[in-house]
């Protein structure tokens, strides 16, 4: 066996206030067929990572609606993890000199893993790159336990994978019966697999970074950091990284600043002991920022979490994501779901959540990001209307109950092959 | 038993050449009647703090010399560690809002260490005010008192300290045999101990941060950072909060950099710890510095290390310490060790290394400070002179040998004393 990682009960009618009675039935009787189904879910890592925390939504879900499924994590060691590291990187279109030895270690963490694998399971969701070996292993070694359907799930955009990896990697991938990417743009087309299917993530709206709190929590946060209730606050929640922009950010909030003296920026990011970049971007932003104390530059170091990212995107007038290159950019349908309108960069997913003029603004530059931030200061009621229409949108396509409805109904269709 | 923190084996042969034979030679005849004692140093920290860097020293030394000697660390939590520098704080002259639940944390972590306390020893050393009842909890649990001489060595300055911290400190202070302090102004007037002994700090100039480096590493080390070697550079050392005011360091850089304009400055933090406020205070330095590269804020994030810290303080044309109350003083006496003049803060009480107009100036405010470092860079051979003497000053009165000799002394002394 795996490790395996528990996970909270949660209960599907908790979403019903939230979704609405047609959504749930719909769930409900995607459901019914599947009932009793065993489900692996398998991947790298129980803890941080936007895949952890879908899955420890997602499993207990799918276990409130009478499947029975598990979260288990693949074992391994260090020099695992750096291949599967640079792996990731390459595949996300890094470029990493490449060793045979490797796809040596890859293979024997794969091979040893799958002799872990000792459970029939009814449908098998591989998540990512690093386990993906495993299905080979098993029908070579132990075909009596690869009976179930088998689905590789990818995360990641690997369209400009470096091509000694992903031709590396793709045969283990044609095993399975089924894969499932993001976005279609996001599916590679050499990969044959009998399924596509595209999956766009989601959000939990119950989860402590999404649900709604009350406004005295909201104002005692603020006050807590300093943030002047009062004051129009405009905020963006990302790392300290280039691809993110907060210099461009910072120049953006000068340009508004000019327009609107009061407004206040707060910028809030994880920082992680061991991410040196992370730390040089960190003291460039500072700097730009300089003495303006209306700029709050804020992380879990100061003691910021989920909660208190909720709070400042609830305060916000206006939500900034000035990003330059974007995944799917998931902390836009955050901010949309808290009825924030959204000025954000037009890159990776963010156009597939911001429709322009409707649910905020794409743009490209910092002028723009200004003038967009200007207008919807301004116009509070614009602001608001789109606020609102943000979050009907992501209610529509980007809730975690979306997400398992895909994987329902995906089930469903390749237990008919 | 404590948390034990292992040592580099050294040898008192190697410090010959650097103290002299003399110096050597007593060292080793005032630890002939000590052969064989069994020492604990008991700290708070292992690895970080100025105190753990000298007993990093000290105690291999006292090994090397023929005595038996333990550094440990208590056993610490969360919540005491919030306690324990709120005490430190107070004690040093800050104020800090100190609360029955404090006394309450404090006290209980005591009971809990003075229980780990298993061991005979023949002297115990207790470093700073934080583990200091663990003896009284000790006597108590036992029933009598533990065996050996017990010393309390207090590394900071507790002349301004906050009352009824110290009222809650000072009885079980007086339980000791003997107490520390770093210097005789330093000493507070009601502590009750049989004997007080006076032991400034000292710095090891065999440790990496001070050993000689040479030419080639000092410019790969200097250029890897950004900095220009054939420009003037200044630095400064130290902690980044209040106590070492890192922000009037930048503006006297500023004021400087008006009548030098080729003028860097290196600010190295010796530490940004994973507590808000000196993240916060960093955060602090780093605005003010804004986008001037010609200021560089080096700390462990950016992967300084001692070898680092050496190199920032020999490059340095004038080392600053512009500190408004001073902990050790160390900084300044690494950087006059190196030879460098050095333009320190006119702190009160501390006997200073820096004798003013002779091994560096001392300086009130930031005007001043600027005056002198812009002399300094002006009048080079006056820098050199300074840093010469300033190394010769060190040497007879800074070196951890003479520590170890004090050291030494104080043990023969309880020791015959009874």
């Amino acid at each position: 066996m795996f490790g395996s990682v528990s996970t909270v009960q949660k209960s599907l009618e908790d979403y019903r206030p939230v979704i609405g009675d047609d959504k749930i039935n719909e769930i409900l009787t995607l459901a019914r067929p599947l009932k009793g189904k065993r489900v692996l879910h398998l991947n790298a890592t129980a803890f941080g990572g936007g895949v952890a925390e879908i899955l420890g939504t997602l499993v207990p879900l799918m276990n409130d609606l009478g499947l029975q499924a598990d979260w288990q994590v693949i074992r391994g060691a260090e020099e695992f993890f750096k291949v599967t590291k640079a792996m990731h990187n390459s595949l996300q279109g890094m470029f990493i000199p490449w060793k045979a030895e490797m796809f040596t270690t890859w293979l024997n963490y794969n091979s040893m893993n799958a002799q872990l694998f000792d459970e029939p399971y009814d449908f098998v969701v591989v998540h990512d790159p690093q386990p993906a070996g495993i299905l080979h292993f098993v029908k070579n070694c132990n075909p009596a336990l690869a009976t179930g359907k088998w689905v590789w799930r990818c995360h990641i955009d690997i369209t400009d994978a470096q091509p000694e990896v992903w031709d590396f990697l793709r045969p283990y991938i044609e095993d399975y019966d089924g894969a499932i990417f993001t976005l279609h743009e996001y599916v590679k087309e050499d990969l044959h697999v009998k399924h596509i299917f595209e999956v766009p993530p989601a959000i939990d709206p119950l989860s402590p970074k999404n649900v709604d709190i009350p406004v005295e929590t909201v104002e005692e946060i603020l006050t807590r950091f300093v943030v002047d209730m009062n004051r129009p606050l405009i905020s963006q929640v990302s790392r300290f990284d280039p691809w993110k922009d907060p210099l461009g950010v910072i120049d953006a909030y000068r340009l508004v600043k000019n327009e609107i003296p009061d407004l206040q920026l707060v910028m809030v990011a994880s920082m992680a002991s061991d991410d040196p970049e992370g730390w040089s971007y960190y003291e460039r932003t500072a700097r730009r920022a300089g003495e303006d104390y209306d700029i709050h530059l804020l992380s879990n170091l100061n003691g910021v979490g989920n909660l208190e990212v909720n709070a400042f995107q609830r305060a916000s007038a206006v939500v900034l994501q000035k990003s330059i290159k974007e995944g799917f950019g998931l902390v836009v349908s955050e901010a949309l779901w808290k009825g924030r309108p959204v000025v954000a960069g037009n890159v990776g997913g963010i156009p597939l959540q911001i429709f322009d003029g409707q649910t905020g603004y794409l743009v490209s530059t910092t002028e723009e990001c200004a003038a967009r931030t200007v207008e919807l200061l301004l116009d509070p009621y614009m602001a608001s209307e789109m606020g609102k229409a943000g979050r009907e949108y992501v209610r529509e396509h980007f809730l975690i109950t979306r997400y398992l409805r895909d994987y329902l109904a995906l089930f469903n269709q390749v237990s008919s092959d | 038993m404590y948390a034990s923190v292992p040592t580099t084996p050294k040898s008192m042969e190697k410090y010959r050449p650097i103290v002299g034979d003399k110096v050597v030679d007593e060292l080793k005849a005032l630890a002939a009647p000590l052969q064989g004692a069994r020492v604990l140093h008991l700290g708070v920290t292992a690895f970080g703090t100025g105190i753990a860097e000298l007993l990093g020293s000290l105690a291999p030394l006292m090994d090397a010399v023929g005595l038996k000697t333990d550094w440990q660390v208590i056993r610490t939590g969360t919540e005491f560690a919030d306690v324990s520098r709120a005490m430190y704080s107070a004690l040093g002259g800050f104020f800090v809002p100190w609360s029955p639940e404090m006394e309450n944390t404090w006290l209980s972590y005591s009971i809990l260490n003075a229980r780990l306390f298993d061991e005979q020893y023949d002297y115990v050393v207790v470093h700073d005010p934080q583990p200091a009842a663990i003896l009284h909890e000790i006597v108590r649990l036992e029933g009598g008192r533990p065996a050996g001489k017990w010393i309390w060595h207090c590394h900071l300055d507790l002349t301004e300290a906050q009352m009824e911290v110290w009222d809650l400190l000072k009885p079980y202070v007086s339980e000791y045999d003997a107490a520390v302090f770093a210097s005789k102004e330093w000493v507070k007037s009601d502590v009750d101990v049989p004997s007080i002994v006076v032991i400034p700090p000292a710095i090891d100039p065999m440790s990496s941060k001070n050993m000689e480096v040479s030419q080639a590493t000092i410019q790969s080390v200097l250029e890897q950072h950004g900095l220009d070697p054939q420009r003037p550079i200044i630095s400064q050392v130290s902690r980044f909060d209040q106590w070492n005011d890192p922000l009037g360091v930048i503006d006297a850089y500023r004021l400087a950099k008006q009548q030098v304009p080729e003028l860097q400055l290196v600010l190295v933090a010796s530490m940004i710890t994973s507590d808000p406020e000196s993240w916060s205070y960093y955060e602090r330095c780093v605005r003010r510095a804004g986008e001037d590269y010609d200021i560089h804020l080096l700390s462990q994030l950016n992967d300084i290390g001692n070898t680092e810290i050496n190199v920032f303080q020999r490059a340095a044309d004038v080392v600053v310490q512009k500190s408004i109350r001073k902990g050790f003083g160390l900084g300044i006496a690494e950087a006059l060790w190196k030879g460098r003049p050095v333009v320190a803060g006119r702190v009160g009480g501390f006997p200073l290394q820096v004798i003013d107009g002779i091994t560096g100036y001392l300086v009130s405010s930031v005007a001043e400070c600027s005056e002198k470092v812009v002399y300094l860079l002006r009048h080079p051979d006056v820098a050199h002179q300074m840093g010469q003497t300033g190394r010769d000053y060190i040497r007879e009165n800074r070196l951890i040998t003479r520590f170890l000799r004090d050291y030494l002394q104080l043990f023969g002394s309880l020791r015959y004393g009874g």
